[in-house]
């Protein structure tokens, strides 16, 4: 759980950003669902777009092969200083992007109840997000964001303001009550801000690093081997032993 | 958030494990509303893939291979390999609109005791998050496929045919598969049906089995064997098909 402070200075990184001369666009969403459904042309309804989209269909990706990208959805205990329903936007809107693959971060804060963090846990399964919304599908690899956008949903205007409404409602639908106010941040095709803030989101997470070393420890535990003999006559020991090395780095990447 | 549903069919080498897998993808996809991933674990040719009509280019076991390769090279930058990992992963997914697909393939270099699985069998569970359903084709047990693909399935299906031999197998795959599977999900459907079957059913009986339901041999099937045409073209009138959509609910309700 972070604290106020942790929240200030992830929030304060979007400010010093613009400060230093950034795009940043500040977006609201309306409370009132039936005037946002017609202010887009675009749509979003639980599991209501389960379609696969196909590499030919696709006009943006945004964190593919080659760019870099993040998603962090913090569970924040009754802190009251979620701006709910606020979107706020590092970069230009989608509309602007002349690539066909972009660097991308995702940053949510879901202010929650005690009893709801210990209910809901860790929010790593968006598949409920990539089955909302119309002409979008997530494509899940490990602490990165990664996704498809047609280019049919593209003509009808979908933009990052429409998309964080749409997570934004689609959470709330799935997890009702449980969840009280939801803040979206997105980091648009800027390499250097990405990583910055990751910077910033390392230091925070630091101090909660004895959690992640029994994460590593747990891990090094799970590596299955079935070569009885001992790793000093086993005929695989230098593989074995590279990729050892992968999974522990992979698992301190954040 | 719902876990996605997988089911893994498996039994006897013959009995048509794949046919009905192929059955059960033609129906899911027809009359039920489940975003599917289908698995196609025959390691030496994608049979499955085949009968439902895709043609795929990479297996996970070559992304596999590839990932060894890069990683005992010498010149290898072990960030540029944690970076493409992931990614490297769906190149091997065949994607249209009406599902996806993996097919495993064969095993070769470092096989079971290496930690290479561990990568792929983590990322495999990352992305069948993405879909509803998961229904694997198995080998004639669950071994092979939990060393690469799913740690807990929800439904095993042994498919058996009219001999006490494929039963016997069923048996054996029953004791072996059980700590894989998180319930009592794992009964019988017995195919190619004919003549009296009052012997075979009262054999499952006897060893505690229930069964899903009877699929009896069916002609079209043979005929579409026969010029090699996908079962997934096979008419929804033909009784094996027919058959399946009675059998499917059964599966997904006792798993409920």
């Amino acid at each position: 759980m972070l604290t106020k402070e942790d929240i200030n200075e992830l929030r304060d990184f979007f400010e010093k950003e613009r400060v230093r001369g950034k795009k940043l666009l500040k977006y609201s969403i309306d409370p009132n669902l039936l005037t946002v459904k017609s202010k887009f042309k675009v749509s979003f309804g639980l599991n209501k777009y389960k379609e696969i989209i196909l590499k030919e269909e696709t006009e943006l990706e945004l964190g593919g092969r080659g760019k870099d990208s993040f998603i962090l959805i913090y569970l924040i205990k009754n802190e009251k200083m979620i701006k709910d329903g606020q979107i706020t936007l590092l970069g230009s809107e989608i509309k602007e992007i002349e690539e066909d693959n972009v660097h991308f971060g995702l940053l949510c804060l879901i202010e929650v109840s005690e009893s709801s963090e210990k209910e809901i846990g860790y929010i790593d399964n968006l598949s409920f997000v990539s089955n909302g919304i119309e002409g979008f599908m997530i494509r899940s690899i490990p602490r990165k964001f990664w996704c498809r956008i047609s280019s049919e949903v593209l003509k009808k205007g979908f933009s990052f303001e429409f998309l964080g409404t749409a997570f934004y409602y689609l959470f709330k639908e799935s997890y009702g009550d449980k969840i009280d106010r939801i803040e979206i941040f997105f980091i648009n095709n800027d390499l250097e801000s990405i990583k910055e803030f990751l910077k910033v989101n390392a230091s925070i997470q630091d101090k909660y690093l004895e959690k992640n070393r029994e994460k590593i420890e747990k891990w090094k535990k799970k590596i299955e081997c079935e070569y009885d003999w001992g790793c000093h006559i086993c005929p695989y020991r230098f593989e074995c032993q590279k990729f050892k090395e992968i999974l522990i780095k992979r698992e301190n990447i954040e | 958030m719902k876990d996605s549903i997988k089911i893994a069919i498996v039994g006897k080498g013959g009995t048509g494990k794949t046919v009905i897998s192929a059955l059960l993808a033609k129906l899911i996809i027809q009359e039920y509303d489940y975003k599917l991933l289908l698995i196609d674990a025959d390691p030496a040719h994608p049979h499955l893939s085949n009968m439902v009509n895709v043609n795929p280019k990479k297996s996970l076991e070559s992304v596999r291979m590839e990932l060894i390769k890069r990683t005992i090279n010498k010149d290898s930058d072990v960030d540029e390999i944690i970076k493409d990992i992931d990614y490297d992963m769906y190149d091997a997914l065949i994607e249209n609109k009406d599902f996806c697909l993996f097919w495993i393939g064969q095993p070769e270099g470092p096989g079971c005791f290496c930690p290479s699985n561990l990568i792929l069998k983590k990322t495999i569970d990352l992305i069948s998050q993405d879909f509803e359903m998961i229904l694997i084709d198995c080998e004639a047990g669950l071994e092979q496929v939990n060393r690469l693909v799913i740690e807990n399935v929800d439904i095993i299906a042994i498919i058996v045919d009219p001999s006490i031999r494929s039963i016997e197998t069923a048996v054996s795959i029953r004791k072996n598969s059980k700590k894989f599977v998180k319930n009592d999900s794992l009964e019988i459907i017995l195919n190619r049906a004919k003549g009296s079957l009052d012997k075979i059913k009262n054999k499952i009986k006897e060893l505690n089995f229930e069964l899903y339901g009877v699929i009896p041999e069916d002609e079209e099937i043979s005929k579409l064997d026969l010029i090699g045409m996908p079962i997934i073209k096979i008419s929804d009138n033909s009784t094996s098909y027919e058959k399946i959509k009675e059998i499917f609910p059964r599966m997904v309700k006792l798993r409920e």
